[in-house]
């Protein structure tokens, strides 16, 4: 019986095979280890950015229960909530009280939230006072405080729960009152808010009162609500998604079920409401893609990995194949040979199960630290173990079959062998039909159509391995029948080496194999090079677009200030800040509206050619754009040459809006008349000079009653230095003078003539016909998203007020960034002139260019804007490389760069066992006067020739399975935009070109170097390998 | 040491070659007695070689018997001939590389020899440091077959033939390519096989080994001559 001392001098004895058999082994067992371990953390961290991204108030729960306050609302909810137990392991618990209170400040009517929450104080910036404490305290925003009036020491009445009934109080003795002892700033985002209204201030639509934010009471004040108030009690349960592995999901969502059933079984208007459920459904959906990808991807790098092991196994066995017929020349029995024979390959399989599982844990980690989610764990678990055992299992089955043939082989035989590795007819067969197998799959998968574009199967991942296989298993077929070609060809040449390298590669189709193995590596590698890049700059257009700019500041300005103001006071020329504002239009207009700094938006904002038909530039000029002068007036009075077309009924006054150092004035010029005539008026003290602002005909007669009319105007003159001086007033430009709407869209025209204009007006309701002065251009240029005008023979967009602002789609716009389809621009400015009130529904941003300086955001806290949250470019790819098809993708690259290291490895073998039996042909040609350097010819051509082949094939194979397949490869997660792209990457795939060109070069250049060395005349005395 | 007697009757051996039929061996008898020791000497192609490697069970003749201590090889399953070679017949093939592990000292190629002998002979064999002292090998059991020369080699490829003490001893040219020195001393470990009992046959081209055995027979196209 060989002993293991002996075995382990004869692994070292031939360590070089030894080496790349371990090596073999060890990927194959990491690659099967890999798979499982990777959709592991890979569905952990897909859990965890699921859960990361979700808003706190839709993984965790609120609870809420209404009742009236002397029945102890909150008492009870916790009752309640200590009876169906904690919903989540380490959870925290914010409670409320709160109610709504119906009040009036120096602009009317307001409406605040009463509020008491459980630690309000520590999560507020205290600006003056203090917390409250006692049953009548407040606290209040500094906004609310400047927008009602209110200070600290003034008292606060109104009504709770909307009971106003035309001013007063519905219930008797329901009106509470309570004194601001503090006033607070508006936080910054911070998930103890819960995503709570709490912090919202706008106009009230129709007839209901403004929103303020909320007004903090202690508990005692939320306790001594009057008896008539309905209270809600609440509950908020915040998830910590770093505390939820999936080993918990189960757990948490029984958890989740019987925490809500609990509540809601008790028939007293309790509700449980969190969209966790919906949350970790998503997160599953992700996972199963990805484990489905993983899967498709491992088998493939492990069918590979078999492969190169079967080669390289069958090679280290062939290497043993001279101690086999000692073995069995010495007598030793079966059982003793057979062990002599699979000593080696088995110890070195056991050997790379526990190399395979480090390695697999290594890879794993680096991966998960690269791009997994901060924090995911990476642990061995049983299918990886599973996994390993498969692979030694698979393993001991190649070697043995790699072994049977030495150890069947009779021992004469063994050493009349010249020590190449012939493909037996069954491994022809074999390869024929892994060839023809690879061709029919791809033909059946391309039939069931996996590869249209939108795919969520993992099926298309494997197409590339079927079609790089049916090349390179084809391929190489033809390499002998090209190279037979080529030596009758060169046997007439004068240069030896061409012809003895082509008469080798034709006569010994052994290396064909390896010219197969080599192609589909560098197939999958050129695949996965190439789809790991377009894939990449996908991902990183996708998280530009979604984000909008490389960072994107989401502000809050006090009252009414001006956004783009505040923001060019810290860029000035608009090169690397831009003031936006997100809205939502309240009819005219479907989807999102962004109302952009026109100026800034081609320095700051990301784009694509293909986001619309018009560049950047040009885009922000139409929607921007010079707006119309104003008029100014310097004179003393002002006058307007008039001449009614139609005489409006009943008959009118005439007014003009004029606004000057104490603001807008109505002017009265007098009763219209039939005919030509000048209307003037004084102008009040102007300073500096006022603006003409518009022409208004104020409704006589009826209140409420219809106007009808049509004015010429043709001229408006101011009175300076005792004359009337004709302004230079553009009255025929389109667009430079329109009616103001107001209610539902009038009708109205303004025609512009050669003279002048013509104003035909038919207004009711009460609505007043008033022709302004443009100050934008008019109509309010916008850039649409498809679909997004409702009516485009009348394209207006209306805010939550009823006004209703006529558009101009000067251009469509696909995508918009940030906001994707389905959504449009505009200038900011200039909707703000249109739409005084759209702000208030509309979430203001500052988008930052990569040039913003380090200290950008602390520039714009200076300058009194509220910081809410921030997005960046960066985060935003970092969470998109880690969404389960970018992870997949992933897993594809690692798996061909190991199917590279694979080949590079049976490469390595083959060449060095076939060295020393090829430097013995060399010796020969050498002693019989060959020149070394013809030789060294043939050597290097040999080595080109199957290397070379391999890389022709593969790279063909790889590019075209790369034009084929990654549109159907899913890449990102569903929906988004822009529209994916699949060019090749032309500057990597060239690299990645040259560089395997090289090694190729430089592989077969030092193979025939090292193989010329070896061949010396002496060897001939030694015996034969 | 008890020597096996070799019988070999009437033994032919037809190899097959691109399609003609090659006579390796045309009919052949011998008998060669226990303890003896024979050349079989002749020129390339005669025939001695294959009738050495059928003799080793190697291969199987195409007619005839080749009998062993009385037990007919060529009739034998490939598990008893395993059996015979590891008990009862050393054999010694051309070039030291076939005879040797390359990754051993010359010390653990002995024993990996005595390995294969049973376990109730194997405690009776000398241990290989003692065998390769009295072959004048004791200088370099430790030394790994790199290190040997040429000569070394050869004779410790005989002295690995001889490690299970083997009734017969089959060589294969174990003189080829040696300097007279190496032939001498490998000369003398067959004299000394020989008169340790051991049936010796050797396969030469060396008429000086022809010359110390008992017994020299000339082959010619497959049939022995004289």
């Amino acid at each position: 019986m060989p002993s293991l001392t002996l075995a382990l001098r004869a692994l070292w004895y031939r360590r070089g095979v030894s080496l790349a058999v371990l090596l073999v082994a060890t990927i194959t067992t990491a690659a099967a280890a890999a798979g499982a371990l990777y959709q592991r953390a890979g569905g952990e961290s897909v859990l965890r950015d699921a859960l990361t991204a979700a808003t706190v108030s839709t993984s965790g729960i609120e609870v809420t229960s209404a009742d009236l306050p002397q029945n102890d609302p909150l008492g009870r909810l916790q009752k309640q909530l200590a009876k169906a137990g904690p919903p989540f392991a380490d959870t925290r618990r914010v409670l409320s009280l709160q109610n709504s209170l119906d009040t009036g400040g120096k602009q009317g009517p307001a409406r605040t939230r009463l509020l008491w929450r459980e630690g309000a104080c520590e999560h507020l910036r205290i600006t003056a006072g203090h917390c409250p404490t006692g049953p009548q305290d407040a606290l209040i925003s500094t906004r609310m405080m400047r927008s009602t009036g209110f200070g600290i020491g003034s008292q606060i009445t109104g009504c709770p729960g909307a009971q106003t009934y035309f001013g007063a109080c519905s219930q008797p003795g329901g009106s509470v009152r309570v004194r601001v002892v503090g006033t607070y700033a508006l936080p910054e985002a911070d998930p103890y808010w819960f995503d709570g209204p709490y912090f919202e201030a706008h106009s009230g639509n129709n007839d209901q009162p403004d929103t303020l934010d909320a007004t903090f009471l202690s508990r005692a004040g939320a306790d001594h609500l009057p008896a008539t108030a309905n209270v809600t009690a609440v509950a908020q349960y915040l998830l910590d998604p770093a505390t939820v592995r999936l080993d918990d999901e189960a757990r948490l969502r029984a958890q989740v079920t019987h925490f809500t059933n609990t509540l809601e079984a008790g028939q007293d208007g309790t509700r449980a409401i969190t969209s966790l459920a919906a949350v970790l459904d998503k997160a599953d959906a992700d996972r199963r893609d990805l484990g489905r990808s993983v899967l498709v991807v491992t088998l493939q790098l492990v069918a590979l990995a078999f492969v190169v092991l079967r080669l390289v196994v069958a090679d280290a066995s062939e290497a043993r194949g001279g101690e086999v017929a000692l073995a069995k020349l010495r007598g030793y029995g079966a059982g003793p040979t057979l062990l002599l024979g699979l000593l080696e390959p088995i110890v070195l399989l056991i050997l790379a199960v526990p190399l395979g599982l480090l390695a697999a844990d290594v890879a794993v980690r680096l991966l998960g630290d690269a791009v997994l989610a901060p924090g995911t764990p990476v642990v061995i678990r049983t299918p990886s173990l599973l996994a390993a055992a498969g692979a030694l299992a698979g393993g001991l089955v190649a070697a043995a079959y790699a072994g049977r043939r030495v150890l069947t082989r009779p021992v004469l035989e063994q050493w009349r062998r010249t020590g190449d590795v012939q493909p037996g007819r069954a491994g022809t067969v074999i390869e024929m039909l892994v060839g023809m197998g690879s061709l029919i799959g791809l033909v059946a998968l391309l039939s069931r159509g996996v590869l249209h574009e939108g795919s969520h199967s993992a099926l298309p991942l494997l197409v590339p391995l079927l079609l790089v296989v049916v090349v390179a298993v084809l391929g190489v077929r033809l390499l002998p029948a090209v190279c037979a070609t080529l030596v009758r060809r060169t046997r007439a040449s004068s240069r030896l080496g061409p012809f003895l390298a082509v008469r080798t590669v034709a006569r010994r189709p052994a290396g064909l194999r390896l010219a197969a193995l080599l192609a589909v590596a560098v197939g999958l590698a050129t695949f996965a090079v190439d789809g790991s890049l377009v894939a990449a700059g996908n991902r990183a257009e996708r998280a530009s677009t979604d984000v909008g700019a490389a960072k994107v500041v989401i502000v809050r300005t006090e009252g009414t200030a001006d956004l783009r103001r505040l923001v060019r006071r810290v860029d000035p020329d608009g090169t690397w800040a831009m003031a936006a504002e997100l809205w939502l239009p309240f009819g005219g207009m479907r989807g999102t509206v962004l109302a952009v700094d026109s100026d800034a938006f081609p320095h700051v904002a990301h784009w694509r050619d293909d986001f619309a038909p018009l560049s950047q530039a040009k885009l922000a000029a139409a929607i921007g754009g010079p707006a119309p002068s104003r008029l100014l007036l310097t004179g003393d009075a002002v006058a307007v040459d008039l001449t009614p077309v139609t005489l409006p009924t009943p008959t009118q006054d005439v007014q003009l809006l004029v606004t000057g150092a104490h603001g807008q004035q109505t002017l009265p010029l007098g009763e219209l008349r039939a005919g030509t005539h000048r209307y003037a008026a004084r102008l009040p003290a102007c300073g500096a000079g006022c603006t003409l602002d518009g022409i208004v005909v104020p409704p006589g007669g009826q209140p409420g009653a219809d106007v009808k009319g049509a004015l010429r105007i043709t001229g408006i003159a101011d009175h300076r230095a005792g004359g009337w001086q004709l302004l230079p007033v553009d009255l025929g430009a389109p667009g430079a003078w329109h009616q103001q709407l107001v209610g539902s869209p009038a009708t109205s025209e303004v025609t512009p003539l050669p003279n002048g204009l013509t104003w035909s007006f038919s207004v009711s309701g009460g609505d007043v016909p008033v022709l302004l002065r443009s100050t934008l251009p008019w109509p309010l240029h916008v850039a649409a998203g498809n679909g997004a005008v409702m009516d485009p023979a009348f394209p207006t967009v209306a805010n939550f007020d009823g006004l209703f602002v006529p558009i101009d789609p000067v251009t469509a716009v696909d995508v918009v960034p940030q906001q994707g389809r389905e959504s449009s621009l505009v200038d900011l400015d200039f909707v703000r002139i249109a739409l005084p009130r759209f702000e208030e529904f509309a979430t203001q941003q500052v988008w930052l260019s990569d040039a913003a300086p380090r200290d950008a955001v602390e520039r714009l806290r200076a300058t009194g804007l509220q910081i809410v949250d921030t997005r960046t470019t960066t985060a935003q790819r970092a969470l998109l490389d880690r969404s389960a098809p970018a992870l997949g993708l992933l897993l594809f690259a690692f798996a061909a760069a190991a199917a590279a290291v694979l080949a590079a490895g049976a490469t390595a073998v083959a060449l060095y066992l076939s060295g020393r039996r090829r430097s013995f042909e060399l010796a020969a040609m050498l002693v019989v006067g060959a020149p070394r350097r013809s030789l060294l010819a043939a050597a290097v051509g040999e080595q080109l020739l199957v290397l070379g082949t391999a890389l022709v094939l593969g790279v063909t194979g790889g590019l075209a399975a790369a034009l084929l397949v990654l549109p159907a490869v899913p890449e990102l997660p569903e929906g988004g935009a822009p529209a994916l792209r699949y060019a090749p990457h032309v500057g990597g795939l060239t690299l990645f070109l040259v560089v395997l060109a090289t090694v190729v070069v430089v592989t077969a250049a030092g193979a025939a170097l090292g193989l010329l060395r070896q061949a010396r005349p002496g060897l001939l005395r030694e015996a034969a390998p | 040491m008890t020597g096996l007697d070799v019988r070999v009757e009437a033994l032919e051996m037809v190899y097959e070659v691109d399609g003609e039929q090659v006579h390796a061996l045309r009919g052949v008898d011998l008998e060669i007695a226990a303890g003896s020791s024979v050349a079989l000497l002749g020129p390339s192609g005669s025939g001695k070689s294959s009738l050495l490697t059928l003799l080793a069970g190697l291969q199987r003749p195409t007619s005839g018997r080749a009998l062993i201590g009385g037990q007919d090889v060529s009739a034998m399953s490939e598990r008893a001939l395993l059996a015979l070679r590891a008990r009862e017949v050393g054999v010694v093939v051309q070039g030291p590389a076939r005879n040797l592990l390359p990754y051993a000292n010359a010390e653990d190629n002995v024993r990996f020899a005595q390995r294969a002998v049973p376990r109730d002979r194997r405690d009776r064999l000398r241990p290989p440091a003692d065998l390769l002292e009295q072959l004048g090998l004791g200088h370099v059991r430790r030394s790994r077959l790199g290190a040997l020369s040429g000569g070394e080699q050869q004779r410790l490829s005989l002295a690995v033939g001889l490690a299970g003490a083997p009734g017969l001893l089959l060589a294969d040219e174990p003189t080829s390519q040696l300097d007279a020195l190496n032939r001498a001393h490998v000369v003398e470990m067959l004299i000394t096989a020989a008169a340790g009992g051991t049936t010796i046959v050797v396969v030469t081209h060396d008429e000086h080994i022809a010359s110390q055995v008992d017994r020299a027979m000339y082959l010619r196209d497959g049939e022995i001559v004289s």
